[in-house]
């Protein structure tokens, strides 16, 4: 899954609102987190409380944490926030990687979600479009919905 | 999910997926003739959608018998869906944050 969005403000400003804590609160009503590599913490979005668990952090660029259920580590995606200077502006890509549905329980399964790394766009296109022609009862996904 | 991707990848499975899907569980035999290709090349490519999950495979007396499975496809639509939709609320109040009218 992918999403970008375009921002008025320079990149170092987008980039402090997505990596200071007490600016965050656009990720959920309740956030915290130590947003340093390995650092944990907690975000709660709409009801759903999620531990959270920082991977990268390249300053002025790249922050990327992996996140799941509260106590249900083998649900992991791992979540990706890119900042880009576009001068005046700045541009935010947000990449969210699908933890594998397939994959086993142990440590295999474990690993494999962590490697996978998914060019989303087209695929995000391509798997809801073959999902509504050929599953019959799909419930919840709008054939107009853009992914 | 790479898996689910990777046996997608290719037109002729996402067509032996769709058949299996629409017309119920089939033998490699039987499906061959509708994609003008051996046995063999058939095979081959419900072995890719079973590794992803989205085929599997029973054995009937001498021959096996592929079925597909809509699941992992309707899983990730679903995650999609949801995760897309999570992903534009919080994209949304970002914008109201950083503003003209933020400070």
């Amino acid at each position: 899954m992918e999403r970008t969005q375009d921002f008025d403000v320079p990149a170092e400003e987008l980039w402090e609102a997505v990596t200071d804590p007490e600016q965050m609160g656009w990720l959920g009503d309740e956030i915290t987190l130590d947003v340093r590599p390995g650092g944990t913490g907690r975000i709660t979005d709409d009801g759903e409380t999620r531990e959270v668990r920082v991977d990268t952090v390249d300053a002025g660029h790249h922050l990327s944490f992996h996140w799941w259920p509260e106590g249900d580590e083998d649900m992991a995606s791992r979540v990706d926030l890119i900042v880009v200077p576009r001068p005046p502006g700045s541009r935010l890509v947000v990449r969210e990687t699908l933890p594998d549905p397939v994959a086993t329980d142990g440590p295999a399964g474990r690993q494999t979600r962590a490697a996978a790394t998914i060019e989303p766009t087209a695929w995000d296109r391509r798997i809801v479009v073959l999902g509504l022609a050929t599953m019959k009862p799909l419930a919840g996904v709008a054939a107009g919905s853009r992914c | 999910m790479d898996e689910v991707f990777a046996a997608l990848a290719d037109p002729t499975r996402r067509a032996v997926l769709q058949r299996l899907l629409d017309d119920g569980p089939a033998t490699a035999t039987a499906l061959s003739p509708s994609f003008a290709m051996s046995r063999q090349a058939v095979v081959k490519h419900l072995g890719v959608l079973a590794d992803a999950g989205l085929v599997t495979a029973e054995r009937h007396g001498r021959e096996v018998r592929y079925a597909g499975r809509a699941e992992p496809l309707v899983d990730a639509a679903a995650w999609l869906a949801r995760t897309g939709a999570a992903w534009d609320r919080r994209l949304a109040r970002l914008s109201r944050q950083l503003g003209p009218s933020a400070g």
